[in-house]
């Protein structure tokens, strides 16, 4: 979908569109907060559309500013992380787990 | 007392005119005396320095010497730091503990560096005014009603006060330059992959990257040749050989062409263009021939940033999840709400706004008309400044549209203070190393001129600066002088 049909509704960023994004982003956003933030979104929005008018015709999308490719390391087996050493919030973790709350039944 | 420069500070460790221990007692000295007022650091390690600067003056006894041993430092607090609290700024790693040390830290400590603490910044790197920060917003020691940039404003404002004699800061749009020019320092963001990013907390794993704090360019010359090089434990870090930036300095080239792009001067106002052009005509002088080039995509570089960053984060934040490390809830019954109430209870505001962008311009049905597209957008960008560079050797331009802005002012305007970042942006967005120098004043606050190389093209950067640095003494101003 282009961005001028996007830019056609006087609002872009309505309060369904914020419940579908914290839903996606596990956020939660008071509601008292939701026009505020409904209004800063859309005017980032508007700001971004900018990009819509560049003639980018034939233009392959830039992920990585510097012609590099992924790197491999030697296949050799390595052991040099050290779990206790990163484990060191003890509140989080037991017997090497980390613990969360009940998923199944 | 303390010295006017890096180089200083480790000649005179070299020849024992001040010992390591004395001199990091100093600055802790200054730091408890000042930094009250401006809020600089959020961790201080003062046990550790002193032990540090003790085993370096007994190495130093035996001749024992490092590239930088006894040379106290401030570390941005995005850098992770074994056994040191590295809270990013926020909520959410308020109660982290790193595990290990960063390259850049690793890298500074063998080179016999004294870390000072752990500055303040903007939370995860979003923002231009050190004011998102959960510890509470950085004040410009120029004058303390007004913001020293950001997002690194901590790692500048402690240097431009001269409670550091350097400091490591990040750029991801200019979060490095916008607050040196604020602050009236150098401060310099390398090509993306000239420093090892691991261990540097992701804001958006396509633009960031590390850099420095000084007083001058040789400071800034002398560090850099320490923290770059390949790192193994980052895929994206660059295997181009790292020169000696501080000999190119005084012995290498002194003739360049420079130009000024119509898009980077064509809004300013009166004062900072004037101040510009006064720094043009000093770069003539010794013998720069000056061009106007055209870089006529830059002017989509703020929306095609407010595409890519918050999208790249979006993904980089969602392992804070409160699972591993960091803030978890107390609020919650299942992983859901464990997910959900630890996110929303560890983020600000900004950077739920910038999570919430970013998800946006990845969702299905987005993905094309925002993502995509600003991806080709950030390639004419970057064609853009490699045809220049087929013209000029450097490309020069103020930092930021103005001096610094009071606090509070921008922040319930989240469009103008990206805007603040207008000049910084593009070269981001191309991977290209740039580096902020004072030029001057406005009303008493500090204005940054900003040179652009091309890709590992440092040194001329440096050099530039150098020969600029010699014939002004703006960079040799302090606050309160």
């Amino acid at each position: 979908m282009a961005l001028d049909d996007l830019l056609h509704h006087g609002n872009i960023v309505d309060k369904n569109t914020i419940i579908k994004l914290t839903q996606l982003s596990k956020l939660s956003i008071p509601e008292s907060d939701i026009d505020e933030l409904s209004k800063n979104l859309d005017n980032i929005l508007k700001l971004i559309s900018e990009i819509d008018a560049a003639p980018t015709e034939g233009m392959e999308p830039m992920a990585h500013p510097l012609d590099f490719s992924q790197p491999l390391r030697d296949d050799i087996s390595k052991n040099d992380i050290n779990r206790d050493e990163n484990q060191n919030d003890s509140s989080k973790t037991k017997d090497g787990y980390y613990t969360v709350p009940k998923i199944l039944d | 007392m303390t010295y006017k420069s890096v180089k200083k500070t480790i000649d005179a460790i070299k020849k024992k005119d001040v010992s390591a221990t004395e001199l990091t007692q100093e600055y802790f000295n200054l730091i408890k005396k000042n930094d009250k007022d401006l809020n600089c650091f959020i961790t201080l390690t003062e046990e550790k320095a002193l032990q540090k600067a003790g085993d370096i003056d007994k190495d130093i006894s035996k001749n024992n010497l490092k590239p930088l041993s006894g040379l106290p430092i401030a570390q941005k607090d995005i850098f992770c730091t074994k056994g040191v609290k590295t809270s990013c700024g926020s909520k959410m790693l308020d109660n982290f503990i790193s595990p290990y040390d960063a390259t850049v830290i690793e890298k500074l400590n063998e080179a016999g560096t004294i870390m000072l603490g752990k500055t303040n910044m903007d939370e995860f790197a979003m923002g231009s005014s050190n004011e998102t920060s959960f510890y509470g917003p950085v004040k410009n020691p120029w004058d303390t009603d007004y913001v020293p940039g950001g997002s690194s404003g901590g790692s500048a404002s402690a240097v431009a006060a001269r409670i550091a004699p350097c400091s490591t800061g990040t750029d991801t749009g200019g979060s490095i330059r916008q607050p040196a020019s604020l602050c009236g320092i150098c401060g310099l963001k390398p090509t993306y992959g000239r420093v090892s990013r691991f261990g540097m907390i992701a804001f958006a794993s396509s633009l960031d990257q590390a850099g420095l704090f000084t007083t001058d360019a040789l400071d800034a010359a002398i560090l850099l040749k320490e923290i770059s090089g390949h790192d193994p434990k980052d895929s994206t870090s660059s295997n181009v050989d790292v020169p000696d930036y501080y000999d190119y300095c005084v012995n290498g080239k002194e003739m360049f062409t420079i130009g000024i792009p119509e898009e980077f001067v064509k809004d300013l106002n009166d004062d900072v263009k004037d101040t510009f052009y006064q720094s043009v005509k000093v770069l003539e002088k010794i013998g720069c021939k000056i061009k106007t080039i055209n870089l006529q995509h830059t002017g989509l570089g703020v929306s095609a940033y407010q595409v890519v960053a918050p999208a790249e984060c979006s993904s980089n934040l969602s392992r804070f999840d409160g699972v591993r490390f960091g803030h978890r809830s107390k609020n919650m019954s299942n992983l859901e709400e464990l997910y959900r109430e630890s996110r929303s209870e560890g983020f600000g505001k900004e950077v739920k706004r910038r999570i919430l962008v970013g998800t946006y311009a990845l969702s299905a049905g987005y993905y094309d008309a925002y993502y995509l597209k600003a991806q080709k957008v950030r390639n004419l960008i970057a064609q853009d400044f490699k045809n220049a560079f087929k013209e000029v050797d450097l490309i020069l331009g103020p930092t930021t549209p103005d001096k610094a802005f009071k606090i509070g002012e921008k922040m319930n305007d989240p469009i103008a203070m990206y805007l603040s970042d207008v000049y910084t942006v593009s070269t981001n967005l191309a991977g290209l190393p740039a580096m902020s120098i004072p030029m001057g004043f406005k009303e008493g606050m500090p204005l940054g001129l900003q040179i652009i190389g091309n890709h590992f093209d440092e040194k001329n950067i440096l050099k530039i600066s150098h020969l600029f640095q010699k014939e002004t003494d703006w960079h040799e101003k302090e606050p309160g002088e």
